[in-house]
């Protein structure tokens, strides 16, 4: 195998690699806020995918639009996701919520299935189908798009956590819920930003990706459970680590299927999760001290 | 200014506070003193509205703020320092208490106040770039203390801010209660050290088991037998017989 397959095998895997990290760190922000692991992440990416179909095809909008749109709607549906299955909970238990949560998913499956039919659909890649040339190995343009706007949006996420006060709110609420009560920060507005913000990071993948791989009403729950393996194995706890985790579970999947079976490509991420707590169940980017206070 | 009637309060069914009244006048320094499980948190926490079960009455100014959610009611000027520190572990020193001053708008007067802060604990200027979570506990104790006093509350409630540590820290920490009660603040102290809490405050309320048993000027329960006996005997070998 010449040099050019390996970067091709590199490109692809760093390319769903991204995809995983936004899906763990959409479980990663709605568990460092309320301690709830969303099985219904992988659903805010069919979503976004599906959606996009309908305002590109059907509603004939421009692609930058199509993009807006669905990426707020998206954001809308996983705040009311949690303004009507979780909060009105009271005192629920951790399995109880998980429950929920595989409920919800299911539900959006059945939804989705219902409007966009069992087939598969697709959006146009945004700049064309001619491939760049890198080092030898050619590349899809969509490729440079979902790298771009995945990076893009995480740089984002990463200052407003680090410089505004509304980020700080945020990290300060998921380090410690009492405290965060105690300086008058409104908890409840944080919970239902924390379900924005991962929602909307699924909307984004989900349009992003459909160019290359088309969308259909169950390609949530594989990426929900891939992303779920690299958000433990980043250590649920560490944003940086998760997305790290993320794109190594691409780039291992993506070496894996290319150079020995791609019979293996669906157990390799579940594979990986059990080495990873076999040997540090605390994850590996995360410190065994604050693991021993998590409830997982 | 506070005023608690019959507070009672409940964890699931067990009952934690069996029908607490007390009061806080401004400018004072009350203490709530007790033994470990007698509902001095408790107390504190029903205040804060961190508590879900509460019956009676608790009015700030004449106004009812039982069952008022918690940011509201730092927003009207109660700020705590909990039990336990509870400093934002993965901020630093800085951002801890920039959001203590979470629900205050005005941004140079803010940073004013930290510098204030500062002055008040020399030791937290030094370390105003490190993580709160890799402070010392004294240190922690000091953000706690400095990050309630950044909403400018007009009652501030402390629950043991001597519990653990050295006693030179200790001694830090309680000359800045001095200072601020000099300044005219009202405080709430919870201690379960009562010779400490009783030098610092006006007035204290002894708990036991949910109840208020003893209650009076500081002077005055120092004097009395039941003190003696109950909690200054021990505290005095333990903490500051030395
Ligand atoms: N979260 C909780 N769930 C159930 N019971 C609780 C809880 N917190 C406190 N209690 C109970 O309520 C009672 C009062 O506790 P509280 O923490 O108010 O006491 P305290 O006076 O602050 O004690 P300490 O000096 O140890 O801090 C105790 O019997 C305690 O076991
Ligand atoms: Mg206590």
């Amino acid at each position: 195998m010449g040099l050019d397959s390996y970067i091709q095998l590199f490109f692809s895997g760093i390319t769903i690699g991204s995809i995983y990290a936004m899906v763990a760190l959409g479980f990663l922000i709605i568990y460092s806020s309320t301690g709830i692991i969303n099985l219904a992440q992988g659903e805010f990416v069919m979503l976004g995918g599906l959606i996009a179909v309908t305002c590109h095809h059907t509603l004939h909008f421009p692609m930058p639009l199509t993009f807006l749109v669905t990426v707020l709607l998206v954001t809308v549906i996983g705040t009311l996701f949690e303004i009507t299955c979780i909060h009105p909970l009271k005192n629920p238990s951790v399995l109880g919520l998980i429950m929920i949560t595989i409920a919800a998913s299911i539900l959006m499956r059945g939804i989705a299935m219902f409007i966009w039919g069992k087939e598969e659909h697709g959006i146009p890649t945004f700049s064309g189908d001619k491939s760049v040339s890198v080092i030898g190995a050619s590349v899809p343009p969509q490729v440079f798009w979902i790298l771009g706007v995945i990076f893009t949006v995480l740089i984002i996420l990463f200052l407003i956590s680090k410089y505004t006060l509304i980020g700080k709110a945020m990290r300060a609420t998921a380090a410690d819920r009492t405290a965060a009560h105690l300086v008058g920060i409104n908890v409840r507005k944080i919970v239902l930003l924390s379900f924005a913000v991962s929602a909307g990071l699924g909307g984004v993948a989900g349009v992003v990706l459909t160019p290359m791989t088309l969308m259909s009403f169950d390609r949530g729950t594989p990426l929900a459970l891939k992303g779920f393996c690299a958000t433990v194995v980043g250590g649920l706890g560490n944003p940086a680590g998760t997305v790290i985790a993320g794109l190594l579970l691409g780039l291992i999947e993506s070496f894996v299927t290319g150079l020995v079976s791609s019979h293996y490509k669906d157990v390799i991420a579940l594979f990986i999760l059990i080495i990873v707590l076999f040997v540090k169940p605390s994850g590996l980017f995360s410190k065994s001290e604050e693991a021993k206070l998590k409830k997982f | 200014m506070l005023v608690i009637k019959n507070l009672e309060a409940y964890y699931d069914r067990i009952q934690a506070l069996k029908g607490i009244t007390i009061h806080i006048s401004k400018g004072e320094v009350v203490s709530l003193i007790g033994a470990n499980g007698a509902g001095k948190t408790t107390t504190l926490h029903a205040i804060s509205g961190l508590l879900k079960h509460i019956e009676g009455e608790i009015l700030l100014d004449g106004r009812s703020i039982k069952n008022t959610a918690p940011e509201k009611i730092v927003g009207m000027g109660i700020a705590q320092s909990p039990e336990g520190r509870h400093v934002f572990a993965p901020l630093d020193v800085l951002d801890n208490l920039r959001l203590g001053a979470y629900i205050r708008s005005d941004r140079q007067e803010t940073a004013r106040d930290i510098e204030w802060i500062f002055e008040l604990f020399p030791r937290l200027a030094e370390r105003r770039n490190n993580l709160a979570g890799t402070l010392s506990g004294g240190e922690q104790q000091m953000l706690a203390f400095g990050r309630a006093l950044m909403s400018r509350p007009k009652i501030l409630l402390l629950d043991e801010p001597s519990t653990g540590l050295a006693p030179l820290i200790i001694k830090e920490i309680y000359s800045v209660i001095e200072q601020i009660k000099r300044d005219g603040k009202t405080i709430l102290l919870v201690e379960q050290n009562a010779k400490l809490a009783l030098k610092v405050s006006d007035r204290a309320y002894v708990l036991e088991t949910g109840k208020v048993v003893l209650s009076g000027t500081s002077s005055e329960l120092v004097q009395s037998q039941d003190i003696q006996r109950a909690y200054l005997g021990s505290s005095v070998d333990g903490f500051l017989g030395k």
